[in-house]
C-alpha cells in the first residue's frame, strides 16, 4: 500500500491566496456567484488553520458590502438582485472575515433588510424561491434558515411549512431530492439536496422545545447515506447519487451529514431504555472515516494546490472548501449536547431587538432561545478524535449545521442574540 | 464591435461596475463581456425595456448562462413587450442544450411553456432527444425539468403520451441498466403520478427480471424497497425472500463469487422487520464482506441482537 499523502497546507493556502488575489477572465461564468468565490476561500483557509490578515479581512467586507441591496439581502456581484444563496455565502463570510464594533463589518448587515427579503422570497408551501421570479429547491430553505439563525431574524412566519416542504422531498431511496410539488419530488435522491434538507430540518427543530418531531424515514436515509460512500476500490469517497461516480465534494455534503443523522438517531435510541440501542460506541461513526480522509488526501489533493473531484480533474475553490470541510468533519466528530443545550436555555439572556421593534412577539422568544441554545450545543468530541496521518494533518473543527469553524459560529451567535 | 461603440447604442453611456477600491476575489473581466455589462447597467438604469435590450440580454447570458439578474431582466422585458414566446422557447432550444448545467436555462424555459397547453408533447420530445444529444442521461436538471412537464401538463395528457413516456423509460434502461436517473423517474410516473398500468406483483416480477441481469444493481434493490413502501407492505415478501436466497446459493457455490450484498441486506433487514434472529448473522455476513460499511452493519447487528 503506497504511504499517504500529508495535508499540504501551503501549496493549499497559496492556491486560495492567489484565487483571492485575482482570477482569469474565464471565472465570468461565477460573475454572479462572488460571494460565494469568497466563501469558499475564506473558509478554506481558516479551515486549515490559517488566519487572514486585517488588509484581506476589510477587502472582504467592502466588497460584499458593494453587493448588500437596499431592498434587503446579497446578489451575486454589485448591483444584482439578491438571492438567497449569495445572501448566505454573504453572511458567512461576514462571519469569517468580520466583527463586531464599527468598520468590523457584523454592524453593516441590514439584518431587517435580509429579514424583509426572506419573507418576500417565501412561498405558501415552506419553500423559497431563490430570488423574485426565480425557482424553488431545498438548497433555498438551508440557507434561508441558515442566515435567519445566525442573524437572530427566526420568526414562526419564516419557520412556517419549512420543515413539512423539506421533508415532502426525502425519496423512497431515503435521500432527499431538488424540490417537490404536491407530495411529488422532482429528481432523485442527491448529497448535495440531501445535505441542505437535513440540515434545514435540524435547524427547524432546533427552534422547539420538544425535538424531533419532524417526521421522515431516518432508517431509510441512514441506508442510503451509508450506501453512496465507495467502495476500496473507489478510494472510499463519497458519490452523489445511487451509481455515479465519487467527488471529492460529497466528502462534505455527505460524510458531513452523519452528525446530523446521530442527532436524529440519538432522539430515537433516548426513546428505548436499552443501552445497546444506541450507537454503537463513543468512538466509531456510521461510515469509514478513515477511508474517505484517504480519499481527500491521497486522490482530492492536487499536486499544485487546491483539492478537487477526482483524479483527473483540476482544482477549484468550491472542492477544495467542501474536501476540506468534510476532511473536517470526518476528523473531529462533532456531537449534540442535550444537557449543555438545556443549560444554555436557562442562561439565555431574554433581550428585545430595537433595531427590529416589529419583529418581536411572545413566540418569538422561545424560538430564539431554543435556536441560539441547540446551534451553540454542537461540542466536538474529544474521545472521538481520529486524524488520518496524525496531528499534522490536523483541521478545524467546524460547526455541521453552518459549515464554519466553531469559533466563528459561536462569536457571531453570541453577538448577534446578544449573549 | 462593441456596445460602448455601437451606433445603435450611443444614447446610453455604459456604467461601470462599482466594486470598490481593492476587491476581493476580483474576476480579470475580458473587454467583451465588460462592455456588455457595463451597457447593460445602463439600460437597467434607464429601465428600458426595448428589442435591443433583449438582444443585450442574450449576449451576456451566452457569455455566463448563470447570470440571474439578466435573466430576471429578460423575462421582464419578454413580458412589458409582450413577445413571442415561441420565438423565446426557439431560442432555449439552443440555450438548453449548451448550457445544459444552468439553473436558469431550464427555469427561464419554465416560465416560456407555462401559458401553452399545446407545448406539452413537443416539450417532452425535445427532453427526451437532449438526453441523446448531450450524452448525458443523468442530467439532473433535465430530469427535474421532464417531471415538472409531466406534472405541470398531466390532465391534458393522453393514454397515448403515458404509453410513449413508459417506452422511453424502457429504452433508457435498456441502454444502461444502471441510470438511477430513470428508476427514479419510472417511480415517479408509477406512484407519484400515479399511472398505474401495473399491479405491484407485476412490478416486481419486472425489477426481478432486471435484477438478475444485474444482481449487485443497487437502483433496483432501491426501487423494490420504494415499491413495496408506497404500497404499505413490509421487505418480508416471499417472492423476493425466495429470489434473494437463490441469488445467494447460487453465488455462493462458486469459489470466487461473492453473493450479491444487496440481497444479502435484503433478507437481514426482513429479518430485522420481522425481530427474526437470524438477523445477527446475515449482518455479521455482511460486515465481513463489505468492510467499507463494517460500522453500519455492526450497529444494524446490535440493533438485532437487541430487537
Amino acid at each position: 500500500m503506497q504511504q499517504d499523502k500529508e495535508l499540504d497546507r501551503v501549496a493549499h493556502a497559496n492556491y486560495l491566496t492567489e484565487s483571492l488575489r485575482s482570477l482569469p477572465a474565464s471565472m465570468r461564468v461565477l460573475d454572479a456567484s462572488r460571494p460565494w468565490l469568497i466563501y469558499w476561500s475564506l473558509h478554506s483557509l481558516l479551515t486549515l488553520g490559517i488566519s487572514l490578515d486585517s488588509a484581506s479581512k476589510s477587502r472582504a467586507l467592502n466588497t460584499l458590502l458593494k453587493c448588500q441591496n437596499s431592498t434587503g439581502g446579497f446578489g451575486g456581484g454589485p448591483g444584482q438582485i439578491s438571492h438567497i444563496l449569495t445572501t448566505y455565502a454573504s453572511i458567512m463570510s461576514f462571519v469569517i472575515a468580520g466583527g463586531p464594533g464599527s468598520g468590523n463589518g457584523w454592524e453593516d448587515i441590514d439584518r431587517k433588510g435580509i429579514y424583509n427579503f426572506l419573507i418576500r422570497m417565501k412561498q405558501k408551501d415552506g419553500s423559497f424561491i431563490v430570488h423574485e421570479g426565480g425557482e424553488v429547491d431545498v438548497r433555498g430553505c438551508y440557507c434561508a434558515l441558515t442566515v435567519a439563525t445566525l442573524l437572530d431574524i427566526l420568526t414562526p412566519e419564516l419557520l412556517e411549512n419549512v420543515d413539512t416542504f423539506v421533508s415532502s422531498c426525502q425519496t423512497y431511496e431515503g435521500g432527499f431530492a431538488a424540490c417537490s410539488q404536491n407530495g411529488s419530488q422532482f429528481g432523485e435522491a442527491h448529497g448535495g439536496y440531501t445535505s441542505c434538507a437535513l440540515s434545514a430540518l435540524t435547524m427547524v427543530d432546533s427552534t422547539r422545545s420538544t425535538k424531533l418531531q419532524t417526521r421522515f424515514d431516518l432508517d431509510a436515509l441512514i441506508r442510503w447515506s451509508v450506501h453512496m460512500q465507495g467502495l476500496e476500490s473507489e478510494l472510499g469517497g463519497f458519490r452523489g447519487r445511487t451509481n455515479k461516480l465519487v467527488d471529492g465534494c460529497y466528502s462534505w455534503w455527505l460524510g458531513g451529514s452523519f452528525n446530523l443523522l446521530e442527532y436524529w438517531q440519538q432522539g430515537v435510541d433516548s426513546t428505548v431504555d436499552d443501552d445497546d440501542d444506541s450507537w454503537i460506541d463513543e468512538e466509531t461513526c456510521l461510515y469509514d472515516r478513515e477511508a474517505l480522509q484517504g480519499y481527500i488526501l491521497n486522490a482530492a489533493q492536487t499536486p499544485k494546490g487546491g483539492l478537487r473531484d477526482k483524479p483527473g480533474k483540476n482544482a477549484d475553490t468550491y472542492h477544495t472548501a467542501y474536501n476540506l470541510s468534510g476532511l473536517s468533519a470526518s476528523q473531529h466528530y462533532i456531537k449534540y449536547e442535550p444537557d449543555r443545550a438545556q443549560e444554555i436555555a436557562i442562561d439565555f439572556k431574554e433581550n428585545t431587538d430595537d433595531s427590529i421593534p416589529e419583529l418581536e412577539n411572545a413566540r418569538r422568544l422561545d424560538i430564539r432561545k431554543y435556536a441560539y441554545a441547540s446551534a451553540m450545543a454542537w461540542m466536538p468530541n474529544k474521545a472521538a478524535k481520529s486524524v488520518r496521518g496524525g496531528g499534522s494533518n490536523i483541521t478545524n473543527p467546524t460547526h455541521p449545521v453552518f459549515n464554519l469553524t466553531m469559533s466563528k459560529s459561536s462569536a457571531a451567535l453570541k453577538y448577534f442574540y446578544r449573549q | 464591435m462593441l456596445y460602448a461603440e455601437r451606433d445603435d447604442f450611443k444614447d446610453l453611456t455604459p456604467i461601470e461596475q462599482d466594486e470598490g477600491p481593492s476587491p476581493l476575489a476580483p474576476i480579470n473581466y475580458s473587454q467583451k463581456y465588460k462592455d456588455a455589462m457595463d451597457m447593460f447597467r445602463a439600460v437597467v438604469n434607464a429601465n428600458e425595456k426595448s428589442e435591443r435590450a433583449l438582444g443585450l440580454t442574450e449576449d451576456i447570458i451566452r457569455m455566463n448562462a448563470g447570470h440571474y439578474t439578466v435573466w430576471h431582466y429578460r423575462t421582464s422585458i419578454i413580458v412589458e413587450l409582450g413577445l413571442d414566446l415561441q420565438a423565446e422557447l426557439k431560442l432555449m432550444d439552443e440555450l438548453s442544450t449548451e448550457y445544459l448545467k444552468s439553473y436558469q436555462v431550464w427555469h427561464h424555459r419554465r416560465l416560456c411553456v407555462e401559458s401553452s397547453r399545446d407545448l406539452a408533447v413537443s416539450e417532452l420530445k425535445f427532453v427526451a432527444e437532449l438526453f441523446y444529444a448531450t450524452d448525458d442521461p443523468k442530467n439532473y436538471h433535465t430530469w427535474v425539468y421532464r417531471q415538472w412537464i409531466l406534472t405541470y401538463f398531466d390532465k391534458i395528457l393522453h393514454d397515448d403520451d403515458r404509453r410513449h413516456e413508459f417506452e422511453f423509460i424502457e429504452s433508457l434502461i435498456t441502454d444502461d441498466i444502471y441510470n438511477n436517473s430513470v428508476w427514479s423517474h419510472r417511480f415517479f410516473c408509477l406512484f407519484k403520478l400515479g399511472w398505474l398500468e401495473t399491479t405491484l406483483d407485476n412490478e416486481i416480477d419486472y425489477v426481478l427480471s432486471l435484477i438478475s441481469k444485474a444482481p449487485s444493481n443497487m437502483s433496483s434493490w432501491n426501487y423494490l424497497r420504494g415499491i413495496l413502501k408506497v404500497n404499505d407492505q413490509g421487505l418480508n415478501n416471499q417472492r423476493i425472500m425466495q429470489f434473494s436466497e437463490t441469488l445467494i446459493n447460487a453465488k455462493s457455490a462458486s469459489d470466487d463469487m461473492r453473493p450479491p450484498l444487496p440481497a444479502l441486506e435484503w433478507l437481514a433487514d426482513a429479518a430485522l422487520e420481522d425481530k427474526n434472529p437470524i438477523a445477527t448473522k446475515r449482518y455479521l455476513e455482511l460486515k465481513a464482506l463489505d468492510p467499507i460499511r463494517k460500522n453500519y452493519w455492526s450497529w444494524k447487528s446490535h440493533l438485532a441482537l437487541s430487537a
